[in-house]
């Protein structure tokens, strides 16, 4: 089995990127603005990353013309969905293992106490 | 960031601290906007209609047949406008048609249990509210919704056990629910 830190997703394992596709994970769309005030983000900022999770085909971007103003909307592909999913699960695997690495250390430290003189 | 947390402690931390975001994002996101709206239009619906329990149960449930479908497309439609306003959209015709189900179901389970039970009238629906409003205030994680549905329960618990007429039970709940939502409205949580 290899280890959870290989299942990773590039283009998702990034703290904007997982934060986006999470807040897009729990609507059906979310406006650019929304977003990028709930991340704290720069226009900038947050149009690079979107760009890195379109091209992966995670999100889909739809721009729309309401009351005479431009608008942005995002929304997470079932494909997006289940890489945040994967990596959710791999991040808690990765956890997981190292938790109990320090359980069975920590049973075994009592048998290698200080060598008496 | 950017780089794969490391199979050691230091990874285990990063992927920690990765959960941890996700976890509050996810708790920000799925604060639903409309928590106060349907206090405020079936409270109000409910002490209108209160009176019609006079007329027995036949006015009161034509009442609530009548009531219910532009009460619900009232609120999803305020519902809706302040999701496009805020920029999240939910899945909306998934809460209205749970919102119908739910509403349904509660309705014919009360008018089953209070003909089979003998229970007190407006017992059933009105602990059927205070619940699913507190698990409602739960899943959004709104403190003040809750005790408005505590207080929803108390309030039609002790109408109900009390020798009140029975069309008092839905004007006093009614009346709750309606300063209920309005609190909320102008509560600090309000969205």
């Amino acid at each position: 089995m290899t280890h959870p830190a290989r299942r990773l997703d590039n283009a998702v394992h990034q703290r904007t990127r997982l934060g986006i596709l999470t807040v897009l994970a729990g609507a059906t769309r979310v406006d650019f603005a929304f977003l990028r005030d709930t991340l704290g983000l720069t226009d900038g900022n947050l149009s690079r990353n979107l760009s890195v999770l379109e091209a992966a085909g995670y999100i889909a971007i739809d721009k729309t013309f309401e009351a005479r103003r431009s608008r942005t909307w995002i929304a997470a592909t079932p494909a997006g969905r289940r890489a945040l999913a994967a990596e959710v699960t791999a991040l808690r695997e990765i956890v997981q293992t190292v938790d109990r690495a320090a359980a069975a250390g920590a049973r075994l430290a009592p048998r290698t106490g200080p060598a008496r003189s | 960031m950017g780089e794969l947390p490391s199979s050691g402690g230091v990874g285990a931390i990063r992927a920690q601290e990765l959960l941890g975001e996700v976890a509050t994002l996810r708790r920000r996101v799925r604060r639903p906007a409309g928590l106060w709206p349907p206090l405020v239009v079936f409270g109000a619906a409910a002490a209108i209609g209160a009176p019609l329990g006079l007329l027995g149960g036949l006015a009161t449930s034509s009442w609530w047949l009548a009531i219910a479908p532009p009460g619900f497309a009232l609120v999803s439609r305020y519902a809706a406008r302040q999701a496009r306003q805020q920029g999240i959209e939910g899945p909306s015709r998934l809460l209205r048609t749970l919102g119908i189900v739910s509403f349904a179901a509660v309705w014919l389970a009360c008018l089953a249990l209070s003909a089979a039970a003998h229970l007190p009238v407006g017992l059933g629906w009105t602990l059927a509210v205070a619940i699913g409003y507190l698990g409602w205030s739960r899943f959004a994680r709104n403190g003040p919704a809750a005790v408005v549905a505590v207080s929803l329960g108390v309030v039609g618990v002790a109408l109900a056990l009390s020798p009140a007429p029975a069309w008092t039970v839905q004007l006093g709940v009614g009346l709750t629910m309606v300063t209920g939502g309005l609190l909320l409205r102008c509560g600090p949580e309000a969205r």
